[in-house]
């Protein structure tokens, strides 16, 4: 049984490893660097309290749920929509995105917030459908049909996205 | 993977870089011992109220309900002996208000027994409740825990499920389950928390790894399984039911209530790019004439009737509810003759 002191020092190293990780999901997830800080906070204050029970191989994706969770309730609390991405959009800076990242921050800016975390889980994370269905707690047969919503309407909208470039 | 799926996930990583990481780990750690510390002497001095408080609120487990059945797929025992694994689930209730519910599974072994201990409590404090169910190693068994749980133990790795929201007269007030499945251990668990209208136990259908849909007393259903390239549906049906399902589901309820025969009903989100029916009994050499460039399948159920599906190879297919993916179906009746028919689109 591994005592405090070696906890803290496995949960140090876990923080460590997954903090770019959860800080990156984070950011997709809300658009918003200071609501991503005020997430990843929470949900690693939250994955420590369950450190004791949270086996090694389990953390990331302990986390990972914790996250995605605790950006369902930002959502419900209904604040104003993130407008970095799309004043970053507009800037012609030197630093400025590609066009590709332009058009993906107004093309999540368009989704519901369940369809966004959705195409983050499934293009973002790599999860499969099943694993996005067990992150959210949600069936399989939502993830699919959220997913293939978010698309039609992406594809509306961006319809030259589509012109010559079946695969 | 088309253009529009190569262009988010190369603009989600772009998007991703532009974050930052604003935790440093050991001022976190730091404050966190801090405060574990602060907490653990607070508990310390208020031992005594503690238990006592746990005793009058929490401990109200009924009485595991165990059924011990074998499913077709060998059941799978788990890899270890202690302590197994935690799961963490938030549930989100809006009755009317929302309020959302923190709850923590452990589940251990000894070897002979798996124990599954929860914690149930408000998203920012309050209402702790906690419970422990068991059952034997390898089996199928449920049960109400405090909190309004209700947690299954399955011993398969379930790949989907789905509720039954259940008859008019005895909709419960609210209900959500999240499935886990447990690779690890060989087993997948599903937590409920409901409202009951009246005290029964919620109903709900599971997908087995054997491929076979099982309802709550583990009884298989009649299921079929259609499939179109990679996409794969798989209905199920009770014999003598009139209602029949699809996993995956895009329904709330479980159930399709609409009548398949000799129909066209649209399947899987508002694109709806797949369509399934049911053909006359006796029905042979069926043929489908799709609308636009989509590919087909049939399948047959146990009583021989036949079912159909359409899956258009088109990225978008409009709106389910006007737009039908089948031109005409045709087939040899039992008589001999051949019929052809243009299924009514039904929703």
């Amino acid at each position: 049984m591994v005592g405090r002191s070696g906890r803290q020092a496995e949960f140090t190293s876990f923080v460590q490893s997954s903090a770019r990780y959860l800080s990156r999901t984070a950011y997709l997830l809300t658009g918003s660097q200071e609501r991503a800080d005020d997430l990843v906070q929470e949900t690693l204050t939250r994955t420590y309290a369950a450190w004791h029970r949270v086996r090694p191989h389990e953390a990331i994706g302990y986390a990972r749920r914790v996250l995605v969770n605790l950006s369902i309730d930002t959502h419900r609390r209904r604040e104003p929509v993130p407008v970095e991405w799309s004043e970053r959009a507009d800037t012609h800076d030197a630093h400025a995105r590609s066009d590709d990242a332009d058009e993906v921050a107004r093309m999540l800016a368009t989704l519901t917030p369940k369809q966004r975390r959705i195409v983050v889980l499934r293009y973002f994370d790599d999860l499969t459908e099943a694993q996005t269905a067990e992150c959210l707690g949600i069936s399989v047969g939502t993830v699919k049909s959220a997913c293939s919503r978010a698309f039609a309407s992406l594809r509306e909208q961006y319809a030259p996205i589509t012109n010559g470039d079946q695969s | 993977m088309n253009a529009l799926e190569e262009k988010l996930r190369s603009g989600l990583t772009e998007l991703a870089d532009e974050a930052s990481v604003n935790v440093r780990a050991d001022d976190l750690v730091g404050t966190l011992t801090l405060l574990d510390r602060q907490h653990r002497n607070r508990r310390l001095l208020a031992g005594v109220a503690a238990a006592t408080l746990a005793g009058v609120v929490g401990w109200a487990a009924l009485t595991p309900h165990t059924i011990t059945v074998s499913p077709a797929a060998p059941a799978a025992a788990p890899s270890s002996i202690g302590q197994l694994t935690s799961q963490y689930f938030r549930f989100q209730i809006q009755n009317p208000q929302t309020v959302n519910y923190i709850v923590g599974v452990d589940l251990r072994s000894d070897g002979s027994r798996l124990f599954v201990n929860t914690t149930s409590e408000l998203e920012y404090g309050g209402d702790r409740q906690t419970g422990e169910l068991s059952g034997p190693v390898g089996s199928y068994f449920s049960g109400k825990l405090p909190g309004n749980l209700f947690v299954v133990i399955i011993p398969d790795l379930v790949t989907d499920y789905a509720s039954d929201l259940g008859d008019e007269g005895r909709h419960p007030t609210y209900l959500d389950g999240q499935l886990r499945t447990l690779t690890n251990e060989g087993f997948s668990m599903v937590v409920f928390r409901w409202e009951p209208s009246d005290g029964s136990a919620p109903h709900y259908f599971w997908l087995g790894s054997d491929g076979v849909v099982r309802d709550d007393s583990s009884t298989s259903m009649q299921t079929l399984a259609l499939t179109v390239g990679d996409h794969q549906l798989r209905l199920f049906q009770r014999p003598g039911d009139s209602r029949w399902g699809t996993f995956p589901s895009d329904v709330i309820d479980v159930w399709r209530t609409v009548d398949p025969d000799r129909a066209e009903v649209r399947v899987m989100g508002f694109t709806g790019d797949m369509s399934v029916g049911r053909l006359p009994a006796g029905a042979t050499d069926v043929k489908v004439v799709p609308r636009g460039d989509a590919s087909w399948t049939v399948g047959r159920q146990a009583d021989g009737r036949a079912w159909y599906m359409v899956r258009s190879n088109a990225e978008y297919t409009g709106s389910s509810s006007t737009d039908s993916l089948v031109k005409s179906i045709s087939y040899t009746d039992a008589d001999g003759k051949r019929v052809t028919y243009t299924p009514t689109l039904r929703h």
